[in-house]
């Protein structure tokens, strides 16, 4: 989107993540927030889906990526937004 | 800029890597022991759904009044306790998966030195630091 290269953004986007999520989990774990029925298969699905992401990433046209990325912010800021405001969409 | 992966960053990513695999395939064992009932569990799996909605210390009020019966709420470092239980028996790989950062950060720090790189080396001694103290449960944040 920005004009990175596809493979560097992967990498940085994957690193940064790597980071701020694991002190986040520790202060879940900590906080006795963790329900492992809940926890455990999100995070299962979470890293195949990293995988299998990279994966299609190489073969997938950048326009479509473009797209499918301001498709699902959008739906997340407006499910953000209405929720905010306290309204009932979906 | 050079754009090849220095030394101390394929040593990072290695030990992730082969970290993030470990936690991965422990997860799939530790979650089959307790959801296929090998293990017992601390919190029945037909009773956890009816937990899960409440805020945190509602809901780590009522666990430990109806199962753990503690005189204090689980949570810090306490699970290590009911590691023999099914459900807490799977904060094992997911600490490993959140303490494999923290190894890398200092694995690279030797060899940061050695090639006179202080700062790389300074901060990432500092994340290895911020992210120890994220995990001994020194810091509380929020409620």
């Amino acid at each position: 989107m920005m004009g990175a290269p596809l493979k560097i953004s992967v990498a940085t986007s994957k690193f940064l993540l790597s980071i701020t999520d694991t002190s986040a989990a520790w202060i879940y774990l900590n906080k006795g927030c963790v329900i492992p029925m809940m926890v455990v298969p999100s995070l299962i699905g979470i890293m195949l889906g990293s995988f299998v992401g990279v994966r299609i990433l190489k073969v997938a046209k950048p326009t479509f990526i473009r797209w499918m990325v301001i498709a699902i912010l959008g739906f997340a800021g407006i499910k953000a937004l209405t929720k905010g405001l306290g309204i009932e969409l979906f | 800029m050079s754009s090849k992966a220095t030394e101390e960053q394929l040593l990072y990513a290695n030990i992730l890597e082969k970290g993030m695999l470990v936690g991965l395939l422990l997860m799939f064992i530790t979650f089959a022991l307790y959801v296929f009932r090998i293990m017992p569990a601390a919190i029945p799996l037909n009773e956890i759904a009816g937990y899960w909605s409440q805020p945190v210390h509602e809901y780590l009020v009522e666990i430990n009044n109806n199962f753990l019966r503690w005189d204090h709420l689980p949570t810090g470092w306490s699970w290590i306790k009911l590691i023999g239980k099914g459900d807490f028996i799977n904060f094992i790989p997911i600490a490993i998966l959140s303490g494999v950062t923290i190894i890398c950060y200092l694995a690279i720090v030797p060899g940061l030195f050695r090639r006179g790189d202080k700062a790389y080396a300074i901060m990432a001694l500092a994340e290895a630091a911020i992210l120890t103290l994220a995990a001994s449960g020194l810091l509380a944040v929020g409620h």
